[in-house]
């Protein structure tokens, strides 16, 4: 759902992009605010559309032209060489980490990288330059959390509980807008989901959303602009800096190997998940699939964040394979429980006004739809869980991490 | 072969002999018709590269002529924007020289093109095929293909003497398929200054049997200067005198196609 580009650059764009080309293309301002490329026959072969977003970073879009992907592809190598970051390299909270270091220290080199994701991403955020903004700002919060929850033993107690609570405050805060953020870009889909017949009724809810968006969205602000949100900021920068030089009497684990703390974490989470997932039946209250997928998300940072820099990539990347198939059969489910519970919550405001009936009754025939595609995910969470818990992974997983 | 929902008309620049202003009138018809809003593809089947060039392109089709005219729908892989909105290119390749001999492996050599062309009329509402100079196999495809031949003519004796062939050709039913492929002609390189050049328009202008549009292009520095500027007049020099013409040739061309606005 990205329209915000692929490529960021921090400095001025055309400069950063003249001296990324070199001699290979030219590249020129156009009227039209894009960056013209041309190779060395002056044909244009690229255009780069540049968006300025809040933040001071600026967001490049490579449109090539026709008969001309291969230079597209070269000029995007170039700039990936010269600095430019992909969006991936954007949202990458990868920092470099051998085993052998101390707990403490690795640890705080990945939270601090997770901050400077949240720093460059506030200001999007706020200004609604692009959903992504808040999203990726929003998934460094959840990893945040994760990492201190699943290595709390590197932090004092008492500056732990802290901090816990206020990350949970500013995620508290930006959900309501992030998940009309998603509702908004699905209603398309949902309304393509309902019978040709009842697809017009369904009309008065797009309002209703909006509306409860540009709140939502209001209060954030507000959050997330506040003193508290700054202190909050400030409180964990220094923290962070000042980790390692903290006393280790109230933090047991701050000295140990890192490899061997997460290794422990991760056999640890994986036998929670299969002993969690095992008790899963098709009958499951859907807060049962609910509190898996939370466990697996546990488990996916500790792998991406810390297992696949310490660990055997093959090991590592099989289990994350089943994990995220497993992880997107889950989210189905969830998402269409979501949407369920939104549309009957919808519905109840919906009735007095205009129109409001007739979208009430739309509402149920969607309902109907969405049950039954949550039932779907039911159906296939069976084979897709028994792949990540089958018994070679769980073999596999114990030779590795053991 | 599907029938185009659009009404594609193919037009050929074509003299059988060279520098009479084909490939100028190319590629600025083109791209008036793709200035109009009218997606337009420019076929540039010259082994000489001559639009190619002008719209900076390399000429450089993989696989050859030969692979363009073997597989179906092989020619859309090919082609590549301009610099200009609704405008394409399919490339010259040096392996077109032996576009003779490709075609004849064909059963039927002068379809062939219009084989070819076929899949990409859902594209296009023009393509222009600019033409070697020559009258050979691949002329005969481009007449089989083609709505209309454009034919530069410079008044002079020498060069008006081939159009009145190719009329003879058209007339004898040896041009194009019966009847469909109109023969347009138009003054190039005209240079009012010469008593040559007026006399032979004059006389050209009277035989009934031709059609020579009203728009002459002048010889002009401007429709030189398109090898410097690599693009067409009407980019760099649109109050020029060629520019003007072609401006003025345009809309009677496309009144003859019966794709104007007036037609």
């Amino acid at each position: 759902m990205s329209g915000r580009g692929e490529i960021v650059s921090f400095g001025p764009p055309l400069e950063g992009v003249r001296a990324a080309l070199g001699g290979a293309y030219t590249a020129r301002s156009t009227d039209a605010g894009e960056i013209a490329v041309r190779d060395e026959l002056d044909k244009l072969v690229c255009r780069l559309g540049v968006s300025a977003t809040p933040g001071g970073s600026h967001w490049l879009t490579l449109a090539p032209l026709k008969g001309y992907r291969d230079d597209a592809e070269r000029i995007r190598e170039l700039l990936l060489a010269a600095g430019f970051v992909s969006e991936k390299g954007w949202r990458s909270a990868r920092v470099p980490m051998t085993g052998n270091e101390r707990a403490d220290v690795v640890v705080g080199r990945v939270l601090l990288r997770l901050l400077q994701i949240m720093d460059a991403n506030l200001p999007g955020a706020l200004a609604d330059a692009d959903a992504e903004f808040l999203h990726d700002y929003r998934v460094a919060i959840r990893r945040t959390r994760s990492v201190l929850r699943e290595l709390s033993g590197v932090f004092d107690p008492a500056a732990l509980e802290r901090v816990r609570a206020a990350f949970k405050w500013l995620q508290d805060e930006t959900s309501m807008t992030r998940d009309l953020d998603v509702y908004l870009h699905e209603f398309d889909q949902l309304r393509r989901l309902a019978p040709e017949a009842i697809r017009a009724d369904l009309e008065p809810i797009e309002p209703l959303l909006r509306e409860r968006h540009r709140r939502a969205r209001a209060a954030m602000r507000r959050a997330l602009s506040s003193d508290r949100a700054k202190t909050l900021r400030a409180d964990w920068w220094e923290i962070l800096q000042a980790l390692v030089l903290a006393g280790e009497d109230s933090r047991a684990q701050a000295a140990r190997p890192i490899g061997k703390l997460v290794a422990r974490r991760i056999v640890k989470v994986h036998r929670q998940m299969v002993r969690m997932g095992a008790a899963i039946t098709p009958e499951s209250d859907p807060d049962e699939y609910h509190d898996l997928r939370k466990k697996g998300k546990e488990l996916r940072y500790l792998l991406e964040l810390f297992g696949a820099p310490l660990f055997d990539p093959g090991v590592v990347k099989p289990l994350v394979k089943t994990l995220k198939e497993l992880q997107d059969v889950l989210g189905l489910h969830q998402d269409r429980e979501v949407q369920i519970e939104m549309l009957r919550e919808l519905g109840q405001e919906l009735v007095a006004r205009p129109g409001g009936p007739r979208a009430l009754m739309a509402i149920g025939t969607l309902i109907d739809r969405l049950e039954h595609e949550a039932a779907e995910a039911r159906g296939r969470y069976a084979a897709s869980f028994a792949e990540f818990a089958s018994e070679a992974q769980c073999k596999l997983v114990a030779k590795a991490f053991g | 072969m599907a029938k185009s929902k659009r009404n594609t008309r193919v037009v050929a620049t074509y003299n059988i002999k060279g520098g009479v202003g084909k490939t100028s009138a190319a590629v600025n018809l083109a791209y008036l018709a793709s200035q109009a809003g009218h997606p337009t593809l420019l076929w540039d089947l010259d082994p000489q590269a001559a639009s190619t060039y002008l719209f900076r392109v390399r000429p450089k089709v993989k696989g050859g002529g030969r692979g363009l005219l073997r597989k179906r729908g092989q020619a859309a892989a090919h082609i590549k924007a301009t610099d200009h909105e609704n405008l394409e290119l399919l490339p010259a390749d040096f392996s077109y020289r032996h576009l003779d001999l490709a075609l004849d492996q064909f059963k039927k050599p002068a379809a062939r093109l219009r084989k070819v062309l076929a899949p990409l009329r859902d594209d296009y509402d023009y393509i222009f095929l600019d033409c070697p100079p020559s009258i050979s196999l691949v002329s005969e495809a481009v007449f089989g293909a083609s709505d209309a031949l454009l034919v530069p003519v410079i008044p002079s004796t020498l060069s008006s003497r081939s159009y009145e062939q190719l009329e003879e050709l058209a007339r004898g039913g040896k041009v194009g398929r019966t009847g469909k492929t109109s023969i347009l002609a138009f003054f190039s390189m005209a240079d009012v200054g010469k008593q040559l050049h007026i006399k032979v328009m004059q006389r050209l202008r009277k035989i009934e049997h031709l059609t020579l549009l009203g728009a002459a292009i002048p010889t002009s520095d401007e429709v030189e200067m398109m090898g410097e500027e690599r693009n067409p007049v009407a980019i760099f020099a649109p109050e020029s005198p060629a520019a003007v013409a072609y401006a003025a040739l345009w809309p009677e061309i496309e009144r003859r196609l019966g794709s104007g606005k007036s037609a």
